[in-house]
């Protein structure tokens, strides 16, 4: 039985044929399939680069039901540990767009792995400085305003 | 203080203040306020009081009311907690298990050791001068004596090191309990609730401060068990439960109970009506029976090991206005002779959020016990003046001799007696103590 295939197309005009399951993992997608039935989509927000990566992260997480049940070829134990695997190899820049991306395409599972990754790199910093250094943010406080907040926000040690 | 992020402080056109942005590179569209949401909902509460001060967007968006209850669904417990002895005379402030968690909190040690110093007063002897009377919602109710005459009382958190001070009641009465409200997760409001001595027939009379009113007030509650308040109770909320022993000559005729069941008189201070509800207790007294008082998953609980067998009754209602209590044994109970372990045991509380652990001190080996309901696996914790590491990455103690202290004490008092203990349970949010208005800040 051969498998139904869609193409996404990224902002470069790239095309990838990947099968509907696996595309399907993507509410937005699922919702597009159903309405426009055999169509390319263009994804006209997402880079090859980032396309392909939630190609590969939806490939992993697809469950195929074709009478056997359950057909994934991993468990869920080993699929939190690829989920690890597969953020911690993504440097910043392009973790935040794997994430908006998760978000734009309403894949809840890969934006949850995203989001903990991303707060995860947060907690280890060991100060705001880090923080706005590591995700090029602009300090908009004055020193007096940094300090009153401090001061309302002590934490127990 | 707390404000709501809307799209207009999302896209602030006043360019002298300029907005935060994530960007990664040029070009790159700044992270939306709900994305950003979804990323600091899933730090640990410290790193969200820390990082507040990153930028004016970070600090709004963890300071909405959309940002708290997204955490909580990420993390519905506090896992910060500890099973606190009631203060009796001569000894000090403690816990028999202490848990604090990874996930919320993040505490280097356990909640007892908080307490003191107590920072209002922090000088005085610690054993003798601070009586640890009851907890609510991660909310602590300290009495110290300054002196044999001179009594203050605080409610507070210790952790957060807010007190509110509680003026003296107008007229003697005994510490009971502490309550309080909860509104989406944050405590709104406490009482607090002495019991008058002298007790009439049919009627609890009590002085209630109020947070909200930060007034004393006096109330006659009705209910056909005396209350003498005599033991300490356990509380859900705004409920306060009491184990009463009716000493009454006659039997309670009336309600065709036999007095010896002793009854468990339950009021909910935030209530309307002035009448209690009254329960018996599910067996009668018997002078093997080994028992506490407990909560579990908002539950009250009572627990019960006699001729070796546990059973575990929880309080439920038969009728959805909650009127008529009655007790359901939560599960089948159990032989611990059958399963290889029936050492001599008091059980002392229930896990407040796993009504499958249950906590008992063994008299035997004169150390806490951890048991497992559902796999029937019950662990003595010998080395229990260490921390040692708990399942969900935070660390737990097993305080051994000043459990010992107390437990040995408890051999002393009647064989009727029953066990209870304060769940002091940290808010799963750093919420602020409820200050009663006539009190300054």
């Amino acid at each position: 039985m051969s498998k139904k295939m869609i193409v996404l197309k990224s902002s470069e005009g790239v095309s990838f044929v990947v099968e509907e399951a696996v595309a399907r993992q993507s509410k937005i997608i699922s919702f597009l399939v159903e309405e426009f039935p055999d169509r390319e989509l263009p994804l006209t927000n997402m880079t090859s680069e980032i396309l392909r990566k939630t190609i590969e992260y939806c490939k992993k997480h697809v469950v195929e039901d074709d009478g056997g049940g359950d057909s994934s070829s991993s468990s869920s134990g080993d699929l939190k540990e690829w989920d690890v695997k597969f953020v911690a190899e993504i440097d910043q820049p392009r973790l935040m767009d794997l994430l908006m991306a998760a978000n734009y395409l309403d894949i809840p599972s890969l934006l949850d792995v995203t989001c903990q990754k991303v707060a995860d790199t947060i907690a280890a910093c060991n100060d705001e400085k880090e923080i706005r250094a590591t995700f090029n943010i602009e300090n908009d406080f004055t020193e007096e305003e940094v300090e009153a907040i401090r001061m309302e926000n002590q934490y127990p040690i | 203080m707390k404000r709501r992020l809307t799209e207009s402080e999302e896209d602030n056109p006043n360019p002298s203040k300029k907005l935060s942005k994530i960007s990664m590179e040029k070009g790159r569209k700044r992270i939306p306020a709900e994305i950003l949401m979804e990323i600091l909902a899933r730090l640990p509460m410290k790193a969200i009081a820390r990082f507040k001060s990153v930028s004016k967007k970070w600090n709004s968006v963890t300071e909405s009311p959309y940002f708290i209850r997204r955490y909580f669904s990420l993390h519905p417990n506090s896992s910060t907690w500890s099973l606190m002895f009631l203060t009796k005379l001569y000894h000090p402030i403690t816990e028999a298990i202490g848990f604090h968690g990874r996930d919320t909190w993040d505490l280097p040690k356990s909640l007892a050791s908080y307490v003191l110093p107590f920072q209002p007063y922090p000088n005085l002897p610690t054993v003798n001068n601070y009586y640890y009377v009851a907890s609510s919602n991660g909310l602590i109710w300290i009495e110290v004596y300054l002196t044999h005459h001179n009594r203050r009382s605080f409610v507070g958190n210790p952790v957060s090191k807010q007190w509110v001070e509680i003026p003296q009641p107008p007229n003697k009465c005994a510490a009971t309990g502490l309550v309080t409200r909860v509104e989406n997760g944050l405590v709104t409001s406490f009482k607090v609730v002495r019991t008058c001595s002298n007790q009439t027939r049919n009627v609890w009379r009590v002085y209630v401060y109020s947070s909200e009113t930060g007034l004393w007030s006096f109330k006659r509650l009705l209910s056909f068990c005396p209350v003498d308040g005599a033991n300490p109770p356990v509380n859900i909320d705004g409920k306060l439960y009491l184990w009463e022993k009716d000493s009454r000559e006659e039997d309670l005729m009336e309600n065709f109970i036999p007095k010896e069941f002793g009854f468990l008189v339950g009021y909910d201070f935030y209530g309307d009506d002035n009448q209690c509800q009254v329960v018996p207790l599910p067996i009668p007294d018997n002078k093997y029976v080994r028992r506490c008082l407990t909560t579990s998953r908002g539950d009250v609980m009572y627990v019960e090991i006699l001729y070796r067998r546990l059973k575990v009754w929880r309080l439920s209602s038969n009728n959805p206005e909650g009127s008529e209590l009655l007790w359901e044994l939560s599960r089948e109970e159990i032989n611990l002779a059958s399963i290889g372990f029936d050492v001599f045991c008091f059980p002392l509380a229930m896990n407040p959020f796993d009504d499958d652990i249950i906590y008992l001190w063994s008299r035997e080996h004169d150390c806490v016990v951890t048991g497992n309901l559902q796999t029937l696996e019950f662990v003595l914790h010998q080395e229990s003046e260490n921390w040692s590491s708990a399942s969900n990455g935070g660390c737990c103690r097993f305080n051994k001799l000043d459990s010992k202290r107390y437990m040995d004490g408890f051999r002393n008092e009647t064989s009727t007696s029953v066990v209870i203990l304060s769940q002091f349970v940290l808010p799963p949010w750093m919420d602020l103590v409820p200050r009663p208005p006539n009190i300054l800040v």
